[in-house]
């Protein structure tokens, strides 16, 4: 494949957002959707390109410099020298195709959600910029051009969330998705200063070497890993800065597939994936990853139990599945870290395709999304019904849906590690093996809770719905079909096949792992996640399936806990207090000393102004006193001439 | 003519000048005003022909350019008194009196209009004035107190219409 | 002539009496302010040395006699309070200055002077007057603006003059004893010399007052009252 075809990867969707942008409001109007599927498609079309010349090819690394763009210090020996290059291997690849894929689906999606908008144009600028920020980060050859598109991505997000800028909760959530974000970005900054003063340079070739990196200190690696992992935690809403995720559903539900489901949530994993290499060097760091990845996984996951709005019932479970995917990665095992990034690329399918139907059931229901307000939709919207249900059990878990095979991967690789460890690390893998499982069962409970209290039932609607209690367009059951068949196939065809793992091993290679762990199949993880997924669907259908009082009971009797998951561990509240309140003291504070400062600058303005009322006092509208000051003026002057100077 | 006589009418002229200026700078009465700006040019007509006849008579520059130039100056003047006085007249039509005070519109926005009225007191009493009836008519009380009111300024302090300037 | 020191002080005097003089908010007694006002005068005095002649006795008596008539006149002008006197006093004043003229040989001036300003000018002013202020006196009469920026000024443009007259060199007199009384050809050399070598500025003058003339009717005419029925407006050429 020619090298100069692959900078036409990110170019496309750009140029696709520049024409939009400029034409939008007075030509394209309604048609604002074509140069946006044009440019996406083009990416996809090239993104598969790749990905097959990919397969026939075994180098690990392929770098395309595009531009010099720093080059600071001697032309020959410079202090940083930062280029535009692309890194290509097969991970870049497969998640290009992924992000691709999902745009492409979600664009066709919002022709039909965002019909009737009147910032119709605008959506797709921003979803075209968004798509070449995201291929941008996923191609970005070194580390400052990762945080470039690292932030462009936050800056979509934050356009995307408070797409609807005129409701200001929209527009707050804009705001808090990027200033949360702002705060892992802070330490992923510091970061990548400290690559370049450690290594020199923030080439990918040379700070990810294993060679290169033998001769660091443990402590720098470990430092470097922690600031990464802040960025990571920020931009993949794990525990400490997790709250923008929920308050993202104020935007459309495309964005929310397609920004908070598929792909930019997926860049911290994506990052912690390519710093492999790092990574394995500091066990402290693993640690980390792990004990995060835990709690946010058990937390989001009881969160998720009590929400009324299906929305964030979905989002929460990002959330949980994220911290499956850290998890993953923070075992630090070939075969770990494999099975992170296949529960990513399913996850990416079946979350897209449950926000659609989401997205789906609102557009009909005139924009409700709280679950208490309508049921029984089965037979209102058929397609969309049996497509959130497959992405459902996919999510789940359900034996032979692609979710089983990614999660089971997951909790294999947790249980080999149990094995392969001793001591503490032994006792915290074993721990935390029972915090995946009963997530699991949690996470086939509360999502089957959603689809029951959704779809099952008698019907009922509010009385936004209207007119509008049909099936939803063409252009948006289409792409639910199509992730819906991907959810049953793709984890098929690509997990048990072991195709998916010689892919991603091309790049987070053998030579890594100072100790090969052989992925044997056990069975206890499998079971017992198969075991985990019935029972939560088993109790969610007693529970919801049928009319029960058993959710008011349960509700009632462990009051306390429904309180704490219904109000998100009050987190909110304790960020508010803890973090937000001190700075608005301060800010008041701030503008205090702000007025000051006017005030005095006013103060010296005012000091021509009383000048100038002194003299203006004689302008009185007299002429004689005009006549007055000008002759008595002159008389002094003839005087001072005529007597003094002589 | 001596030296002495033309330096002692060039003092005249100069007081006569100050004085028409000061006039011209203080007074509030619009010919009082028209008075002042005359008796400046008076001044400088005095000042005119003294130097005309000292240098004439002397020999010193034989022409009556001076006199001449005040015969002018008092053409001139005779037409400015002219249109100034018919400017007095419109403005004492417009405004209802010779003050020159009311006409203050071209001042500062923020400035405060001249204080237009004296804060003197009111004058408590009326002087007694005689009156006559009207000739040919009954004498009816209330008619002739109106007709014969006389005609003064409701706003002169007492003392002054007593007093009125020598 | 005079001391140099004698300037400042008279002016000074002069000035005070000028200020104390000049309508105001002031209650002081008239009578004070009379004699305050003449004290103003007396200064005026200092200036005239009466060793010195200023030719003969009978140009010195008349010529220190008609200038008290001349300063008094235009003091009390300008300090009185109703405007008719203020114009009979300017009267006097012209008569001063006419008589001037003619004590020092410009005997047309002088005519000239009496002709024109008080029986023309002056005249229209008392009109003027007898139309818009019968009462006499009005309030406004009664104040004056800045008496004492004004009276400042005066002290200093008195000051100014004298000095200036003090020091400058006048070109000498030869004594001719033939001087004051000029030859009886004095107004026909006039004639000769205004219709000579100043005809374009006599013609001027006559065309400057017709234009006065007839700016004055404009100015001074009332807004006129057209009933719709009158075909014709009124304008300032029908009129005339």
């Amino acid at each position: 494949m020619p090298d100069w075809l692959i900078p036409l990867i990110p170019a496309a969707p750009l140029l696709a957002c520049l024409f939009t942008a400029i034409s939008g409001p007075w030509l394209l109007k309604q048609n604002s959707h074509w140069p946006c599927w044009l440019g996406v498609g083009v990416s996809f079309v090239l993104s598969l390109g790749l990905l097959i010349v990919l397969n026939t090819t075994s180098g690990p690394f392929n770098s395309i410099h595009v531009y010099d763009w720093l080059l600071i210090g001697l032309p020959d020996n410079p202090e940083l020298h930062v280029p535009i290059a692309f890194h290509i291997d097969s991970l870049t690849g497969i998640m290009l195709v992924t992000v691709t894929l999902v745009g492409m689906l979600v664009s066709v999606y919002s022709v039909g959600y965002m019909h009737n908008d009147s910032s119709y144009w605008r959506f797709f600028v921003w979803i075209a910029l968004f798509i070449f920020s995201m291929t941008l980060l996923l191609l970005a050859g070194n580390f400052l051009l990762l945080y470039v598109a690292w932030e462009l991505v936050g800056i979509c997000s934050y356009l995307l969330i408070g797409f609807w800028y005129q409701k200001p909760e929209a527009a707050a959530a804009g705001k808090k998705a990027f200033l949360v974000n702002r705060i892992g970005d802070f330490g992923f900054a510091l970061g990548v200063f400290l690559i370049w003063k450690t290594f020199g340079t923030l080439d990918y070739s040379i700070v990810l070497d294993p060679a290169n990196l033998s001769g660091t200190s443990e402590t720098t690696i470990t430092i470097i890993c922690l600031l990464l992992l802040a960025g990571a935690i920020g931009k993949s809403a794990q525990f400490p800065l997790h709250v923008w995720l929920p308050d993202a559903m104020e935007g459309p539900t495309p964005v929310s597939a397609l920004i908070h489901a598929a792909t930019m949530v997926t860049a911290g994993v994506y990052l912690v994936a390519r710093c492999t290499p790092l990574f394995l060097l500091s066990s402290a760091a693993q640690i980390v990853i792990l004990t995060i990845g835990g709690i946010t996984a058990l937390m989001a996951a009881l969160i998720a139990l009590t929400q009324n709005d299906l929305k964030r019932v979905l989002a929460y479970s990002t959330v949980s599945q994220l911290g499956y995917m850290f998890v993953g990665l923070g075992i630090g095992s070939q075969a770990a870290i494999v099975a992170g990034m296949f529960h990513l690329f399913t996850h990416a399918f079946f979350k897209a395709l449950l926000f659609l139907g989401a997205g789906s059931v609102m557009h009909a229901m005139g924009g409700v999304i709280d679950m208490t307000r309508f049921g029984g939709l089965r037979q209102q919207m058929k397609v969309t019904h049996v497509t959130f249900a497959i992405g459902s059990a996919t999510l789940a878990g359900f034996p032979l849906l692609s979710g089983f095979w990614s999660k089971d991967a997951i909790l294999g690789a947790l249980y080999t590690a149990i094995g392969a460890n001793t001591g503490s690390l032994q006792y915290g893998c074993l721990i935390l093996f029972w915090i995946m499982t009963f997530t699991a069962f949690l996470t086939a409970f509360y999502i089957f809770r959603a689809y029951f209290m959704t779809f099952w039932g008698p019907l009922s609607l509010p009385d936004e719905a209207g007119e509008h209690t049909h099936e939803s367009p063409r252009a948006m059951t289409a792409p639910l079909i199509l992730l819906a068949v991907a959810s049953v196939f793709v984890g098929l065809l690509l997990g048990p096949t072991g195709w998916f793992d010689s892919w991603i091993s091309k790049s987070i290679s053998d030579s890594l792992f100072d100790q090969n762990i052989a992925s044997a199949h056990h069975w206890t993880p499998i079971l017992l996640s198969i075991a985990a997924a019935f029972l939560g669907i088993t109790f969610a259908f007693f529970m919801y399936g049928r009319k029960s009082v058993l959710p008011e009971k349960l509700a009632t009797s462990v009051r306390v806990l429904h309180q704490i998951s219904y109000h998100k561990f009050y987190l909110d509240e304790i960020y508010q207090a803890l973090f937000v309140g001190p700075l608005q003291v301060i800010c008041w504070g701030c503008r205090g000393a702000d007025w000051l400062l006017d005030s005095l600058v006013d103060c010296v303005a005012r000091i021509p102004l009383g000048l100038g009322k002194l003299t203006s006092a004689m302008q009185n509208g007299l002429v004689q006193l005009y006549a007055l000051w000008m002759i008595g003026v002159t008389a002094l002057l003839l005087w001072v001439m005529i007597v003094l100077k002589g | 003519m001596t030296e002495t006589l033309l330096t002692h009418y060039l003092i005249v002229a100069a007081i006569l000048f100050s004085l028409g200026m000061v006039g011209f700078l203080t007074r509030r009465n619009m010919i009082v005003l028209f008075i002042s700006a005359e008796m400046m040019l008076q001044g400088v007509a005095i000042n005119l022909v003294a130097f005309n006849q000292y240098y004439r008579l002397n020999g010193i520059h034989p022409s009556f350019d001076g006199q001449i130039f005040t015969l002018m100056i008092l053409t001139v003047a005779a037409a400015e008194a002219a249109i100034a006085l018919a400017l007095v007249v419109v403005l004492f039509g417009r405004s209802g009196s010779l003050d020159i005070s009311l006409w203050h519109h071209l001042r500062d926005p923020g400035q405060p209009a001249v204080e237009l009225t004296p804060s003197i007191s009111e004058p408590d009493h009326q002087p007694n004035w005689p009156t006559l009836p009207v000739a040919g008519l009954a004498p009816e009380e209330n008619r002739s107190a109106e007709l014969l009111k006389p005609i003064t300024d409701p706003l002169l302090s007492p003392e002054d219409k007593e007093n009125p300037d020598a | 002539m005079f001391e140099t020191w004698l300037i400042p002080i008279a002016a000074s005097l002069a000035s005070l009496g000028i200020y104390f003089s000049l309508p105001s908010r002031w209650s002081a007694a008239q009578k004070l302010r009379r004699f305050l006002g003449l004290l103003s005068l007396m200064p005026l005095f200092l200036f005239f040395p009466m060793e010195k002649q200023l030719g003969s006795f009978g140009v010195t008596l008349h010529f220190y006699l008609l200038a008290t008539l001349t300063c008094g006149s235009g003091f009390m002008a300008i300090t009185s309070r109703k405007p008719i006197y203020s114009a009979l006093w300017f009267g006097l004043v012209l008569l001063g200055t006419a008589s001037l003229f003619l004590l020092i040989g410009a005997q047309f001036l002088a005519a000239a002077t009496i002709i024109v300003y008080a029986g023309a000018i002056l005249v229209t002013l008392l009109f003027v007057v007898m139309l818009a202020q019968q009462a006499g006196a009005s309030h406004y009469d009664h104040f004056s603006h800045e008496p004492s920026l004004a009276s400042l000024s005066f002290f200093f443009t008195t000051w100014s003059l004298f000095t200036a007259l003090k020091n400058t060199p006048f070109a000498p007199a030869n004594n001719n004893p033939a001087t004051h009384l000029s030859s009886d050809s004095h107004v026909a050399q006039l004639g000769i010399d205004l219709f000579t070598d100043h005809l374009i500025a006599v013609e001027l003058a006559g065309t400057i007052l017709l234009v006065a003339l007839v700016a004055a009717v404009c100015i001074a005419m009332p807004p006129s009252n057209d009933k719709p029925a009158d075909s014709e407006r009124q304008t300032p050429i029908n009129q005339t």
